[in-house]
């Protein structure tokens, strides 16, 4: 009884009629290490300042700063993109509301003012892969935030904006980045109160933390264990 | 006739051990990715896929195809590597950063950045003439040195 014969699987799956090649592994391997280390020299920029940002030739934030001056550096979502208009800004009508074991206490711009402000020097790291160098932020601090309303022992705090929409017009901190001293909300950056575009009128600023924590045109700060 | 008996092609017990956990660990992978907006992942997926062997893959095949023929007939199969380089390098750039070289995103860029989304369409097109000329030098390089190499011709 014949035996059905097939040729080596070997055989079975190569092409019967090759090209002749114009590459060789080495340099296909190369090829895609070398496309790798384009995409790297050509964003890696971004989180540096002055000329060598302007090497992330195509990334978002590798361009020229939006501004000049102390509230010149890079942007994330702009005041109008977040819906902010100036007549809840503005010193009359902006109030925070900050909640805790004793209740509730709503502070206007002074208020703010009167509490002893600090500094600190602190970056932005935004989690889209670009940074700025450090800024001198000045405000108060969320550990006397959170002693004004009871809280002796920092906790947890709920930040809300007066943003509308979007995923983080909130932002928990936990108790050990509010117990931290350089964790301010700031009112002043680089010496100049905050613009529009950058928080105004104040913006929490929190070490070791994404962009996204530090959050903008804060409205509420709810102070308790989450 | 007795039919050959079909050997199921297992390998190793390590082998199986880890095939079984980079099963598991995608599965898990692909649990999370799909708790949220589970159609717009999958829409996502399929597109790109169907997007890529529909329209990228026929574009870019066809394109090479034609480069690769056109050169070896015009007798310059060496130049291949040096035509092909750059310009998948330069179509690389392009497909990652393709909404704001388009500009179809300019109005949201500005709206989120407060940047000005003008010139990254020519930055592109400046980065691709800088990879097409170190190119052309390399070639040129090579083609003199081997011309500095050739054999003198026999009397």
């Amino acid at each position: 009884m014949p035996k059905r014969s097939r040729p080596p699987s070997r055989e079975r799956w190569s092409p019967p009629r090759p090209d002749t090649p114009t590459v060789s592994r080495r340099g296909a391997l190369a090829f895609v290490g070398g496309g790798s280390l384009l995409l790297f020299l050509t964003t890696a920029g971004q989180s540096a300042d002055g000329l060598l940002r302007r090497t992330a030739l195509l990334a978002p934030r590798g361009g020229p700063d939006p501004g000049t001056g102390p509230n010149g550096f890079q942007i994330n979502k702009t005041a109008r993109y977040a819906g902010i208009r100036t007549a809840e800004t503005s010193r009359e009508a902006w109030r925070l509301v900050v909640t805790g074991r004793t209740g509730t206490v709503r502070l206007g711009r002074d208020d703010l003012l009167r509490l002893p402000l600090h500094s600190a020097s602190l970056p932005i790291a935004c989690v889209e892969g670009w940074s700025t160098s450090d800024q001198w932020w000045r405000g108060v601090r969320l550990l006397d935030l959170a002693a004004l309303v009871g809280h002796d022992d920092p906790p947890d705090v709920f930040v809300e904006s007066l943003q509308r929409r979007g995923a983080f017009r909130h932002a928990a901190l936990r108790a050990n980045q509010v117990a931290d001293p350089r964790s301010l909300l700031a009112l002043y950056v680089n010496g100049e109160e905050l613009s529009p575009d950058h928080g105004h009128p104040a913006r929490v600023i929190v070490p070791a933390a994404p962009g996204v924590l530090n959050t903008k045109w804060v409205a509420r700060m709810t102070f308790g264990d989450l | 006739m007795s039919p050959r008996r079909r050997r199921i092609p297992l390998g190793s017990p390590l082998h199986l051990l880890l095939t079984a956990c980079s099963f598991a660990l995608a599965g898990y992978a692909g649990v999370r990715l799909l708790a949220d907006d589970w159609f717009g992942v999958a829409l996502w997926f399929v597109g790109a896929a169907l997007l890529h062997d529909l329209v990228l893959l026929p574009l870019y095949a066809s394109a090479d195809r034609a480069l690769v023929r056109g050169l070896r007939v015009a007798g310059r199969g060496e130049w291949i590597p040096y035509v092909r380089v750059p310009a998948a390098l330069s179509g690389l750039l392009l497909l990652v950063w393709f909404p704001l070289i388009s500009g179809s995103v300019a109005r949201r860029y500005r709206s989120a950045t407060g940047l000005s989304a003008d010139g990254f369409a020519a930055r592109w097109l400046l980065i691709t003439a800088v990879l097409f000329g170190a190119s052309a030098l390399l070639l040129a390089v090579r083609l003199r040195r081997a011309t500095k190499q050739r054999p003198p011709a026999a009397h």
